[in-house]
């Protein structure tokens, strides 16, 4: 099989999804979709877009989580153990949208939000642009 | 030969290993399968993903180390010199699945993981996703 490349643009991890005060929530959770490349593909070149709506009472950022595996998803990283990627500060009542680029290749990518404000629901989703190469040999 | 790529996913790198207290065991030791590319093949963006089981009365960390060869393996790295990758924060009694990104192309990495609790035995394993280069030329 000819190796390809699939362009993927506008793709949803998230649609809208709330997250709990002082809690993550992860597109592996209801209601998202992961990274999880086909048997022959591997994801290159992923650039995730992530919008947050903040609470008009928030005061806790929201924070960008990300994890993989090496095994299609059976077996996660710990959350909350070196899955930072990046810190979207409060701004009260307002959507903040920032991307996050992942710059090398992979096969699998789990989201999360984590919501920082102890009191108040925060509400994310995330869609991304990127590309994967299709048609790899497999061992 | 026409270039090629090839996809690893859930590829082991050290199944079930014990690491005695205050040492480092390496992939490359007994029971282990170290990352060695063919005469003409070479590794793409793998990203090594680690379990680490600790002793409910540990208080030392785990620490991975990586350490590369220019000739296939006959000449190593030296132990812990230069081949710190990542801590990972003790958690008595737990768990911690952390994974660890190996950007861009190599030909050979030793994966080891490093006890530094100076009474108790921890346990370890290792697999990775990513790909490979095959149908190289050499010289």
């Amino acid at each position: 099989m000819a190796i390809g490349i699939t362009k993927l643009d506008a793709t949803v991890v998230e649609a809208a999804e709330s997250v709990a005060a002082s809690s993550i929530e992860w597109a592996s959770d209801t209601g998202g979709t992961v990274l999880n490349a086909g048997t022959t593909e591997i994801y290159t070149g992923v650039t995730l877009q992530v919008s947050v709506a903040f609470h008009a009472d928030a005061v806790g950022d929201g924070i960008l989580h990300v994890r993989h595996s090496a095994d299609s998803g059976t077996t996660e990283d710990t959350e909350d153990v070196s899955t930072y990627a990046k810190t979207i500060a409060v701004v009260p009542s307002t959507t903040i949208i920032v991307s996050y680029h992942i710059p090398y290749m992979f096969d699998y990518l789990d989201v999360g939000m984590e919501n920082e404000d102890a009191a108040e629901v925060l509400t994310w989703s995330c869609k991304y642009v990127g590309s994967k190469l299709t048609g790899l040999a497999t061992v | 030969m026409a270039i090629g790529m090839t996809k690893l996913d859930a590829t082991v790198v050290e199944a079930a290993e014990e690491v005695a207290a205050e040492a480092i065991e390496w992939a490359s030791d007994t029971g282990g399968t170290v990352l060695d590319a063919g005469t003409t093949e070479i590794f793409n963006d793998v990203i090594l993903q680690v379990s680490v089981t600790f002793h409910a009365s540990a208080t030392g960390d785990a620490i991975l180390h990586l350490r590369t060869s220019a000739d296939s393996g006959t000449t190593e790295d030296t132990a812990d010199v230069e081949t710190y990758a990542k801590t990972i924060a003790v958690s008595a009694g737990n768990t911690v699945i952390v994974s660890h990104l190996v950007p861009g192309q190599f030909d050979y990495l030793d994966v080891g993981m490093e006890n530094e609790d100076g009474t108790y035995v921890l346990d370890w394993s290792c697999k990775y996703s990513g790909s490979k280069m095959t149908g190289l030329a050499t010289v």
